[in-house]
């Protein structure tokens, strides 16, 4: 019973900070002290769907920013993860840490040290430049999950396979793959989510050419327009959101999964 | 020391599934009772109950003739040991040890002193401080046997506590709970799904699949008088013959066969007879004879196991393994089945 | 006698001794470090030698510490430091807190429904940007709590309800950090309870301990290992955070991200190479600061004695 009570809370509790943009973005004039908007309208919504809007652009930046470093990180994280999940090796706890590192230190160092560099390497401004700094933060996150499910993965299963004559190919198709495909998607949708969060990276490296949602959001919101902030709020967090549900029906109990600690 | 448990009538369901259905027994005082199964024939749900983890849809556990059924885990007594020895990872192997002294707050120099002497039996005094992951599987399910075992418990239940060992050292657990166990005398529940197991150290046998009671008694009764055909082969009863029964006559595609048995089962029946008690090479005027023919001969170490058909049935009789030469693969050979060895089954 | 059908297995805990350095396992760590290494370690590089001065762009070309110094003696630069410690500090312990307690309370329905767990992740996906955003809509002097407490004759005006945002408390921002990282720690911790730590807690119970001895003696030593990085991760984007004291903060002191950006776009060019020392410092305090993080918690779960 008391467990019931918590969960309704805590529901309540996540979703409750939401509700304001919501109810903006179908209000207008919506100010102080009206709880319930006196007016409604769809004004804000048109606006932002607006097929000529720069909505749709960022969506796109968004996702195929989000797509390019989810594929990338993946490829890298794969080999990395097994390697550091499989056995127990010396030194294992530091190069976790190491790992580690690009996720801790603030994305604002990163972007500072690496601005000047890119602008002389033509990359600044770019897809691959904002896709090369997304994977920094992105790429640890695929590890560490990749790196949970490879320490309670049996590799004498891909021993076996091969024993019994299959390629290497075939072994990782076959037997490898099948495993690990929950743990895969787990790992992908963190990097696509890590992606698709960026701000200041894509701020700065992006030099205000590549234009994803959120930062549209920020330049909309300092605009003043709740409702259309609320609108295009909700345009942002909705991709995700499905995504989510898309990838906790694979694997149900998410987490990022710890390397055997 | 020594306790009674009755469990009556004890069922648990989750939801939709039936894991325990409406089991009843009595485990003996001061006996080492095993609960033998199936995997997921509901063993471990049962045990689990006994110990005040989980709660039973209905029924009732009664300790020395006492309801425990309200009874919160921490205050009944039972420990268990489960198959992973399940260290506490933090702690060194006497704390472990010790850990259920501590909650019970035994005063520090007791509780080192029976930790020690426990620690002595188990032979692992000398791995006091080392940690659970610097010790082999065999030793830690010692540790865990030594930490179940210091806070001198009524009853003890152990979860399959063998299944992780190598055989060899299988055995050496085996002669270690037979020794702790005969000193004390304490009322032991082991559950498992090896019948070597129950063959070795059980005193009463409980067999329970899809969460009901099959049969109970002791070991040899499984084989010699199993209650029905699914019992005979989880036992290793390789032969069984279709017939019909009346009294002291079973009509089978072998011939019409004599038998001895106490086994109520008429009619419709599966007559059993294990491997060792085949006779080849029958002389004249042997009950139950008839011609076979050897299909194979294989070596099990300690004999060998001959498979025979006849009559379109298949038979296995095991011989000593320096008699294969005399019976060659595709030879006829004389079989024998005596009557006071078979047991007719209903065929269910 | 044959046993029957079922043989038991053995499985011995994978327990395998340490590999040479020499082992190719260690090749296959190269992509991700191909990727993480140059470009990470680059960019700090990068910060570190602009911050002493290599800055051709401005013309400077000599090594010195004229950045740290000219860094060090910024007011600003202290008090956006206190700023972002505190807020680290405190969404990291009470997200911990807070976080093991949903995790605690809510073991029993993430294990019997997998619908219900969805919805405790919902908000794990969205991004700081809108979490700020929301916030601001919600606590703020016009935000929908502040028009609750209109609603409730509580207050009259909007200027009468305290300022959860853009305050020097920096309520807002923890409350937004909180509102992500505390159900973040949660499933985390669910990880563990609703696999290892169910057994773990039979055995306990069955030698003896009641409920709040195994909490404390079997339960919580076994959420530390997963737990700890975790809070070390909220610690470290917590402190690092952008968006969010950008949104939600005061201008004065800003957060240390903020100030950071603030330096480096600042149109005197000559400040750059503060920027990148305080980029710089700011690695540095994160990263020590997560190492003592866990050789502290490392150390604490050892010296688990009687």
């Amino acid at each position: 019973m008391g467990s019931r009570i918590a969960f309704v809370l805590i529901v309540v509790a996540i979703l409750f900070p939401l509700v304001p943009l919501v109810i903006h973005s179908f209000a207008r004039g919506y100010v102080f002290p009206q709880l319930l908007p006196a007016e409604w309208s769809t004004r804000a919504w048109r606006i932002v769907l607006a097929t000529d809007g720069g909505t749709w652009n960022a969506l796109r930046w968004s996702v195929v920013v989000a797509v390019a470093v989810t594929a990338l990180s993946l490829l890298v994280a794969l080999p990395a993860g097994r390697a550091l999940g499989l056995r127990a090796f010396r030194g294992k706890r530091v190069l976790e840490f190491l790992v580690l590192t690009p996720l801790l230190v603030p994305a604002v160092a990163v972007a500072i040290g690496l601005d000047i560099t890119f602008i002389r390497l033509g990359l600044s401004g770019t897809f691959w430049g904002v896709v090369l700094v997304h994977l920094i933060p992105a790429t640890p996150y695929a590890v560490l999950v990749l790196a949970g499910v490879f320490a309670n993965y049996d590799a004498d299963l891909e021993a076996q396979a091969r024993t019994l004559g299959a390629s290497p190919l075939n072994v990782f198709r076959h037997v490898t793959m099948p495993a690990i495909k929950p743990g895969l998607i787990i790992a992908g949708f963190f990097a696509f989510i890590v992606s698709w969060s960026q701000y200041v990276l894509t701020l700065q490296i992006g030099g205000g050419k590549v234009l994803t949602l959120p930062v549209l959001l920020v330049s909309t919101a300092s605009g003043g327009d709740v409702a259309i902030t609320g609108a295009l709020t909700i345009v942002s967090a909705l991709p995700v959101v499905v995504l989510l549900g898309l990838a906790s029906r694979h694997v149900v109990r998410a987490g990022l999964g710890t390397t055997g600690t | 020391m020594t306790m009674r448990v009755d469990l009556v009538g004890l069922t648990k369901h989750f939801g939709a599934v039936h894991a325990v259905e409406d089991f009843s027994l009595t485990i003996q005082p001061g006996r080492v009772t095993v609960l033998l199964g199936p995997s997921g024939s509901g063993k471990t749900t049962l045990l689990k109950m006994i110990a005040g983890v989980l709660r039973p849809t209905s029924g009732d556990i009664r300790f020395d003739d006492e309801s425990v059924i309200d009874l919160p885990a921490p205050e009944r007594d039972a420990p268990m040991v489960f198959h992973n020895a399940l260290l506490f990872p933090q702690l060194s192997i006497e704390d472990n040890v010790g850990f259920g002294l501590r909650m019970r707050k035994t005063p520090p120099t007791e509780r080192s002193r029976r930790v020690a002497e426990i620690l002595e039996l188990v032979g692992l005094h000398d791995l006091r401080t080392r940690r659970p992951e610097q010790l082999s599987g065999g030793q830690q399910q010692r540790v865990a046997l030594a930490r179940a075992l210091v806070v001198s418990p009524r009853l003890l239940l152990l979860d399959e506590p063998l299944a992780n060992l190598d055989p060899d050292l299988r055995g050496e657990m085996r002669e270690l709970l037979l020794t702790v166990q005969r000193s004390v005398g304490l009322t032991v529940l082991l559950v498992t799904h090896d019948q070597e197991d129950a063959i070795v150290i059980a005193d009463h046998v409980a067999l329970i699949r899809g969460g009901s009671l099959v049969q109970e008694g002791v070991v040899s009764d499984f084989f010699k008088r199993p209650a029905s055909a699914w019992v005979a082969m989880f036992f290793g009863a390789g032969n069984l013959i279709p017939g019909q029964r009346t009294n002291n006559e079973v009509v089978t595609p072998l011939g019409r066969l004599r038998v001895i048995s106490e086994s109520p089962a008429m009619g419709a029946v599966l007559v059993t007879i294990r491997p060792e008690s085949v006779v080849l090479d029958a002389v004249e005027g042997q009950a139950n004879t008839f011609q076979g023919r050897v299909v194979a001969a294989e070596f099990r170490g300690s004999h060998i196991l001959m498979r025979l058909t006849a009559g379109g049935i298949d038979l296995e009789a095991t011989i000593p393994v320096d008699d294969v030469k005399s019976h060659a693969v595709g030879s006829t050979v004389r079989v024998a089945l005596p009557p006071e060895k078979l047991w007719p089954l209903p065929a269910d | 006698m044959s046993s029957s059908g079922n043989h038991s297995l053995r499985t011995e805990p994978r327990r395998s001794a340490p590999l040479p350095i020499r082992d190719r396992s260690w090749l296959k760590l190269l992509p991700a470090l191909v990727v993480i290494v140059p470009l990470f370690a680059a960019a700090l590089m990068l910060a570190v030698i602009q911050s002493l001065g290599y800055f051709p762009l401005v013309g400077m070309r000599s090594f010195n510490l004229d950045a740290y110094r000219s860094l060090l003696g910024n007011g600003e630069f202290w008090q956006s430091l206190l700023l972002s410690t505190r807020i680290a500090f405190t969404v990291a312990l009470l997200s911990t807190v807070l976080g093991i307690a949903m995790a605690l309370g809510i073991r029993k329905i993430w294990r019997e429904s997998r619908r219900l767990g969805f919805l405790f992740q919902l908000n794990l996906p969205i991004p700081h940007v809108i979490g700020a955003l929301a916030m601001v809509h919600l606590l703020g002097q016009s935000g929908l709590i502040a028009r609750l407490g209109h609603a409730a004759g509580v207050i009259e005006a909007a200027s009468e309800f305290p300022a959860l945002v853009y305050d020097p408390f920096a309520l807002g921002i923890v409350a937004e950090l909180l509102w992500k990282d505390v159900p973040f720690i949660a499933i985390i911790a669910l990880g563990v309870l609703g696999t290892v730590a169910e057994d773990y807690e039979s055995v306990a119970a069955s030698l003896g301990a009641s409920s709040r001895q195994r909490l404390r003696h079997v339960t919580l030593p076994l959420l530390v290992p997963a737990v700890a990085p975790a809070s070390v991760i909220v610690f470290a984007f917590a402190f690092g955070s952008f968006e969010v004291p950008l949104l939600l903060g005061e201008s004065f002191p800003s957060a240390l991200p903020v100030l950071a950006y603030r330096l480096h776009t600042n149109v005197d060019l000559s400040v750059r190479p503060e920027a990148m020392a305080l980029a710089v410092v700011m690695s540095i305090v994160v990263m020590v600061t997560a190492v003592l993080y866990l050789i502290l918690v490392r150390r604490v779960l050892r010296r688990e004695q009687p």
